[in-house]
């Protein structure tokens, strides 16, 4: 056992947060999130050039030297400041996707495009409810006549689809069950429109009419592609809760220094004990996080199933996050409440990703179905 | 980073599983269905003494393995989930003798460690700590060990002693500065008593089971002698402080009700239950795998507590947010298995057949209010956490 980054995981984490704090203060968040694309496409750039996207989808341990614990580094990094970006949907989703489909077939030329941030993926694997619909997808694929197929349908939570190059897209291939299809974001018949959500990281909805794909557009093998997503869904959660856990490592570390320097009565608010009792709730709520996230990552990082451990890691820290953003707000007092102040950030995006990929709820159930009870 | 057993630590739980596979079950005793974790043999210690896994964490010089922490916790894990009888050299092992290794004086060490180590005859230990007006607030005890020529005069009284009607010896902390304008943390000394000496009366308190397990300790003019004095006169505080910690780091805090964890699992495992009213399956399933996940937090933080003190890190945080959580978890483990079972669950005695599990589960919710007491209230370890762990100010 060893409860400790080594001091190369240190050094990576150090160099990821000092380009986070060189490129993306608060203010220049807010600004992106409004901009035309929801993201800084300079910044997208360097990221590339730091080669993020090819750590990202090389960590699944396909590569000698690669590691896992450094894509769970790096979320938790990213998460702290909050960048916007097509980082997790192209590289982890889609790039995950799109590995675990290659040993079957096609999809290496796809990875390394991604791997170069020169093109961006995103997957549409969300029904019009907002659920993840993989494997009984609400979207039809249908033969055309000039060979191919075409597909149909709406999906909705899709991340940057208005500037992505391609969409993965699951659709129910008559007769063939959950198809993967690769579909180029330009096709006729594709729209993208942004939707305004509680958490203003872009999200658009995509509408598909007959959009024509090729065979060739098949990822993996036809009737496969439920089991592709549900096979990396595990990794792509930890990710997810990984970028939970920088949020909430911002919020627990902001809220105590307020409560320092923040005097009422004359003295600083910290000194009281209801106060001290909310802060130690929070140190519990986290180190609770980091115990369940890191566990899971160890057992994936060792290529061993960890499928129980990311149950109960997305339970706690959905959850949790959620948790500490409510006492941060409540401790913040108005000045938390403003447009201005960063912590309304983290309040919606604990939300948000507390209902995305499955909720604690869901996840305890999981847990349950994993444990055999 | 890794949170998982490497090659070496899985192949010494497997050593101890084997271990207490075979020696448990031969033993004498039958362990007590309640006392899950606090039976007492003074067989099983001994056999634990050959394999030399007492004292695991010692220094050689002292009989010691001089292993680290983890693996004391790993030993200490599986002693735990086995309900293992470590009663008789519990306290000794954990508290007394690291205090005595740490401060005690050469006499003390060449007397007291191999006892304790080979598990001998007279080193059962009570905490004499606690007094009336001075709980969370032990600085506040007023019992006094007053030097006189080459004795100390010990007047005052303790409560809560657990065990203290059946233990060889006690481990006082006392005023040796008795001015009272001086305050406690820099007034009290540690001693070492021996339950027989003249003038100590142990009165039994019958907790809310009517059970005697802790006692009132009166001290009318004891007499020991000076060579008594573990560390330093007017130190006690300090020392004991890091004692707490060690103590709060304990997987005995998390597991002491485990077989209750255990039935409850199979109990769902089974499903005896599953055509029942559907609410109540949903809640139980939600209600367990929020214990599950506790539980699995409370182990990791215990473990990382013990890394930290291999690795000398400070722990007094760490090891108070652990304690909190997994006191916490006890008790909420408790409360779910009473509402799994209903009112079934509120039939107690071994004897009733209409109790279930041996009437386990009531037994395990009386004993709940008091884990979020002793060692440290929960209020009183989220002080710690915030003040030493988050570094808020005092008032
Ligand atoms: C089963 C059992 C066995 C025990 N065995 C022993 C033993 O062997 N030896 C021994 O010496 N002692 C023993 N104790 C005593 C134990 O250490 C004390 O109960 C504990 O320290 C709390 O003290 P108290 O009971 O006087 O409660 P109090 O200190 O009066 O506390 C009562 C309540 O007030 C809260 N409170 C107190 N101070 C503060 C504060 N500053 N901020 C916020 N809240 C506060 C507490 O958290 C608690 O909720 C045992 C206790 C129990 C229940």
């Amino acid at each position: 056992m060893d409860f400790e980054f080594s001091s190369e995981q240190e050094m990576l984490r150090k160099s990821f947060s000092n380009f986070l704090d060189k490129e993306c203060g608060h203010d220049l968040v807010k600004e992106w999130y409004k901009n035309e694309k929801g993201y800084s496409p300079a910044v997208w750039k360097k990221m590339a050039g730091l080669g993020w996207m090819e750590l990202i989808c090389e960590s699944l341990g396909n590569k000698e030297g690669t590691s896992f614990l450094d894509a769970v580094i790096l979320f938790e990094e990213l998460g702290r400041a909050l960048l916007p970006s097509p980082l997790f949907t192209s590289a982890a989703v889609a790039g995950f996707i799109l590995s675990q489909a290659s040993d079957e077939g096609p999809g290496g030329k796809d990875i390394a495009e991604i791997m170069s941030g020169k093109k961006i993926y995103t997957a549409a694997l969300m029904n019009e409810r907002g659920e993840l619909d993989h494997n009984r997808p609400g979207v039809s694929a249908v033969s055309d006549q000039n060979g191919g197929y075409r597909l149909s349908g709406t999906r909705l939570f899709v991340p940057y689809a208005d500037s992505a190059d391609f969409l993965l897209v699951c659709a129910d291939l008559k007769n063939g069950g959950p198809t993967l299809f690769r579909v180029k974001t330009d096709s006729v018949g594709v729209t993208a429109c942004p939707v305004e959500t509680l958490y203003p990281e872009r999200k658009c909805v995509v509408k598909l009419d007959h959009t024509f794909v090729d065979s060739s557009d098949i990822v993996g093998k036809a009737g496969n592609g439920g089991q592709y997503v549900d096979a990396v869904m595990g990794k792509i959660t930890l990710l997810k809760c990984s970028e939970m856990l920088g949020g909430m490592s911002f919020i627990l570390n902001t809220t105590v220094q307020y409560v320092k320097d923040r005097c009422q009565f004359g003295k600083p608010l910290g000194v009281l004990q209801t106060i001290q009792h909310y802060c130690a709730d929070m140190a519990t709520l986290y180190e609770g996080a980091r115990m369940t996230n890191y566990l899971a990552a160890s057992l994936i990082d060792d290529g061993l199933s960890a499928e129980k451990e990311v149950a109960m890691a997305k339970a706690w820290i959905s959850d949790g996050y959620k948790k500490c953003t409510w006492i941060s707000h409540q401790l913040h007092g108005a000045i938390g409440y403003t447009e201005e102040y960063p912590i309304h950030l983290y309040y919606r995006h604990a939300k948000e990703n507390e209902l995305m990929l499955g909720d604690a709820r869901y996840h305890r159930w999981k847990l349950m179905e994993r444990m055999g009870l | 980073m890794r949170f998982t057993f490497n090659a070496e630590q899985e192949a010494f739980r497997r050593e101890v599983v084997a271990f207490l596979e075979k020696e448990i079950p031969a033993l004498d005793i039958e362990l007590d269905k309640y006392e899950m974790a606090g039976g007492s043999s003074r067989e099983f210690s001994r056999k634990l003494a050959e394999k030399k896994w007492i004292g695991l964490t010692w220094p050689k010089e002292y009989g010691g393995s001089e292993r680290g922490y983890v693996d004391k916790m790993i030993l200490s894990e599986q002693l735990i989930r086995h309900r293992a009888p470590t009663g008789y050299h519990f306290a000794a092992e954990r508290q007394i003798g690291p205090a005595i290794i740490k401060f005690g004086a050469q006499w003390q060490k060449d007397y007291f460690l191999p006892r304790f180590i080979n598990a001998e005859d007279n080193i059962t230990f009570c905490l004499l700590f606690s007094e009336p007006d001075a709980g969370s607030d032990l600085a506040a005890i007023k019992t006094t060990a007053i030097p006189e020529g080459d004795h100390y005069v010990i007047n005052g009284q303790k409560v809560w002693s657990s065990g203290a009607h059946s233990s060889d010896y006690g481990w006082l902390l006392a005023r040796t500065n008795p001015d009272p304008t001086v305050p406690g943390h820099i007034a009290c000394s540690e001693f070492i008593l021996d339950l027989k000496t003249p003038g100590i009366t142990i009165r039994p308190i019958l907790n809310i089971m009517g059970e005697h397990h802790f006692n009132e300790v009166f001290f009318d003019t004891v007499r020991i002698d000076k060579k008594y004095l573990v560390g330093r006169e007017n130190e006690g505080f300090k020392q004991i402080v890091a004692q707490l910690d060690y103590e709060r780091a304990g997987i005995e805090r998390l597991m002491q009700n485990h077989l209750v964890y255990e039935r409850l699992k199979s109990y769902l495992r089974e499903g005896e239950f599953a055509d029942e009213d559907p609410g109540l399956v949903y809640w139980i399933k939600d209600a367990f795998a929020r214990l599950e996940t506790e539980l699995t937090i409370g182990r990791l933080l215990c473990y990382q507590t013990a890394w930290m003190i291999d690795h000398r890190k400070q722990i007094s945080s760490q090891a108070a947010l652990c304690k909190a959580l997994c006191s916490q978890y006890e008790h909420r483990l408790n409360d779910v298995a009473t509402r799994l079972l209903g009112a079934s669950s509120l039939m107690m005695g071994e004897e009733n057949p209409y109790a279930p599990w041996e009437g386990l589960v009531a037994q395990s919710y009386l004993h709940s209010p008091s884990y979020t007491l002793q060692g440290g209230a929960v209020e009183i370890l989220k002080n710690i956490v915030a003040q030493r762990g988050l570094k808020l100010p005092r008032a």
